[in-house]
């Protein structure tokens, strides 16, 4: 199987309006003007265990060809699911992020899967085939969202998937190849705007696909 | 406030074509790193990498296979047959030839033993026989496969990371330039608005200066601003404009008053002139009648002779009067000719033996030239009142005078001082008034007449006190441009 490799997003175009907006505000133009889409339809099942929330949702609609095609290629790629329970004006009350690293071996042609949450050690585990990586990502585990009583009378989950977030520790490299664009701190050379611009790095916007489920009711929490 | 708003103007302007130029370079230099087609190709790579490993695992499968077809069916036949394979099969490593008990019936490894460990990795292949058994090949691939693999993989991921970033790079770097160009703008905006300031400052200045002098007050100057710019050179042109201002003023304020002044004499002249005669006359008939009275009283004849004497000592006196006010008064103008001041001052001395007579008098003159346009003999006339006055204050003493002529950039000067008392610096302002005097007799008018003639020759005359004790006159001369002493010394005046 040949992986493609997933299209680039192609770099934004920004008319001779909006560059004089930036030029008069001394501000990059601000990515994202247009108010996101509505979230997708999430199936969830909200359990109340030892009077904490656990939350199992079914991504299945979201693990399409083209995340086979980005997952497949040989390049690590990893997967950040985030779980939100939300109250009625759109703030979250509690969350949870899991983040799923893919490898495809293309030696043995195998996928190694590693779990990483907070509080927990990483977890890794080997798909034969991309099957059992969707299985394994459609179905994750379910999340914990805190005690049950912290949560309003009425809320929604909302999931967030994203594929290939900007770590911390990339953000940093990063920022290291702009301080020191010669290549590494040992190369010497270092930058001064090169690190004024690092210093003004910031996290890009989340790039995510948003599944949300009906509203629900605390006091409606089944338990196990 | 126009100033400023030019200056920002001018700051800021330059930031519109200078953030469009960054935003474009950061865009190209990202596509210069991040270029899709460079990134999307190295995201390609690892599939390049797989096509390859299957390729060779294919290639081991078949020449497997095809080994275990060819396997010789007498077993003696068979280490002999592996012994060859591991020889001349390429990256073949080693076989095994397990019987369908799964005991090893033969086995063969390369010559040689096992690579430098690191080297190669080992591809193992399992072909199963007809009869039962199996035909076990170890093939190798190159370890450096791998590592190329995992480099092109981080590098693939890097841009992937990269790519994520742009946008945010992209900000990031426009902020840096945004930042320097800004701070370089308002720097620009600070200094000029502290240079428009103090310029705005000094212009203020001058313009109250203006005012000022516009309401009669010639006494207005604008500081020295120092600098030689434009400002500071206007300051230095209104100063030396209302200096020369109030010197011209004073100048026709004092000639104004000296005119007055004469026709007063003149008035005067006329008005005591007339009666002196008849008085003089009338006590003349007097003595007359009394030496032709037989039998006058000779008491009354000395009284009358005393009387006599008192009146014409008097009348004589107020003849001196009259024929100094009706000279003041009939003083003429100045018809100025090109001479040479120290030819004059030395001419003058020469020709003055009744001063020699009175008076030590020393001479020193300028090195050069020193031009002038003189009327001789009005001048001659301000140094007979000068030194004569100077003789005067030296009472019986031999006075002992100094006559200096000097030249500078535009003007020459004429100094006549003396070892005198001096003039108390109160009465000083004074002293060229008419009728002022400190003396016991004369009219007062000498040094009047000294300053309209000097005034009238374009100069200044200024009374000073000489070092070591004495007054000091000094009269300034404009330096007459042309040089060319068309006259004799005094001039071609009234000589």
């Amino acid at each position: 199987m040949r992986s493609a490799a997933a299209p680039l997003a192609a770099p934004p175009h920004a008319g001779g309006a909006g560059l004089l907006a930036v030029a008069l505000l001394v501000v990059a133009a601000a990515a994202g003007a247009a108010p996101p889409p509505d979230p997708a339809p999430l199936q969830v099942d909200c359990r109340a265990v030892d009077g904490r929330l656990r939350v199992a949702i079914d991504l299945a609609p979201a693990i399409d060809a083209d995340l086979e095609r980005r997952l497949g290629n040989g390049l690590a790629g990893t997967v950040r699911v985030t779980v939100a329970a939300l109250d009625a004006g759109g703030g979250a009350a509690a969350s949870a992020v899991r983040d799923v690293d893919v490898l495809f071996d293309v030696w043995t042609e195998t996928f190694t899967l590693t779990v990483r949450e907070p509080g927990a050690p990483p977890a890794s585990s080997q798909a034969a085939d991309w099957a059992t990586v969707r299985r394994r990502l459609a179905a994750p585990a379910p999340f914990d969202l805190g005690p049950v009583a912290a949560l309003p009378e009425r809320f929604t989950i909302e999931a967030r998937l994203e594929l290939d977030p900007l770590t911390p520790g990339q953000l940093e490299r990063t920022r290291e190849r702009l301080t020191h664009p010669a290549g590494g701190p040992s190369a010497g050379g270092r930058s001064l705007l090169g690190t004024l611009a690092a210093l003004l790095l910031r996290d890009p916007p989340p790039d995510a696909e948003r599944y949300r489920s009906s509203v629900l009711r605390r006091a409606g929490l089944a338990s196990p | 406030m126009k100033l400023v708003g030019a200056l920002l103007l001018a700051a800021t302007l330059p930031l519109v074509p200078a953030l469009l130029l960054a935003n474009w370079l950061a865009d190209a230099n990202a596509g210069v790193w991040l270029a899709p087609r460079v990134a999307e190709r190295l995201s390609e790579v690892p599939g390049t990498y797989q096509e390859l490993f299957r390729a060779r695992r294919s290639l081991y499968a078949e020449q497997a296979r095809s080994l275990a077809r060819g396997l010789p069916r007498q077993p003696a036949g068979l280490a002999p047959y592996l012994e060859q394979a591991v020889v001349t099969v390429p990256r073949l490593q080693r076989l095994e030839l397990a019987g369908a008990d799964g005991l090893v019936a033969a086995e063969a490894e390369r010559p040689g033993g096992q690579e430098e460990e690191g080297g190669w990795r080992p591809v193992p292949v399992e072909v199963s026989l007809p009869g039962g058994g199996a035909l076990r090949a170890t093939f190798t691939i190159e370890a450096a496969l791998f590592a190329e693999l995992d480099e092109t993989r981080e590098l693939a991921e890097t841009a992937r990371d990269m790519d994520r970033a742009r946008g945010e790079l992209r900000r990031s770097i426009l902020l840096v330039f945004a930042a320097m160009v800004g701070a370089a703008a308002l720097l620009a905006v600070l200094l000029g608005h502290l240079m428009a300031r103090r310029t705005v400052a000094r212009l203020a200045r001058l313009a109250e200066a203006h005012r000022r002098v516009a309401a009669g007050d010639l006494t207005a100057r604008v500081e020295p601003a120092g600098g030689s710019d434009e400002v500071a050179s206007l300051s230095d042109g209104f100063n030396v404009m209302v200096e020369e201002l109030r010197q011209g003023r004073d100048r026709i304020v004092y000639l104004e008053k000296i005119s007055g002044w004469q026709e007063v004499a003149r008035r005067l002249a006329h008005e005591i002139k007339n009666p002196l005669t008849p008085i003089q006359l009338a006590f003349q008939q007097l003595e007359a009648r009394w030496r032709t009275t037989p039998g006058a009283d000779p008491g009354f004849g000395r009284l009358l002779g005393e009387a006599g004497e008192i009146v014409r000592q008097e009348v004589a006196t107020l003849q001196r009067l009259v024929e100094e006010f009706s000279a003041f008064a009939r003083l003429p103008d100045v018809i100025p000719v090109p001479a040479d001041l120290g030819e004059f001052v030395t001419e003058f001395v020469r020709t003055s033996p009744q001063l020699e007579a009175r008076a030590e008098v020393t001479v020193t003159l300028a090195a050069g030239r020193t031009p002038v346009a003189l009327d001789a003999a009005l001048m001659r006339r301000v140094l007979v009142n000068l030194t004569e006055n100077a003789v005067q204050a030296a009472g019986p003493d031999r006075a002992r005078l100094h006559l200096g002529v000097a030249r500078t950039l535009d003007r020459v000067l004429l100094i006549v001082a003396d070892e005198g008392p001096g003039v108390d610096p109160t009465l000083r302002p004074r002293v060229f008034d008419p009728y002022f005097t400190t003396k016991g007799e004369g009219t007062g008018l000498g040094l009047a007449i000294v300053k309209k003639i000097v005034l009238q020759h374009g100069g200044e005359v200024e009374l000073g006190e000489r070092p070591g004790g004495g007054a000091r006159f000094t009269i300034s001369l404009p330096l007459e441009r042309a040089g060319d002493l068309g006259g004799t010394p005094g001039g071609a005046g009234r000589g």
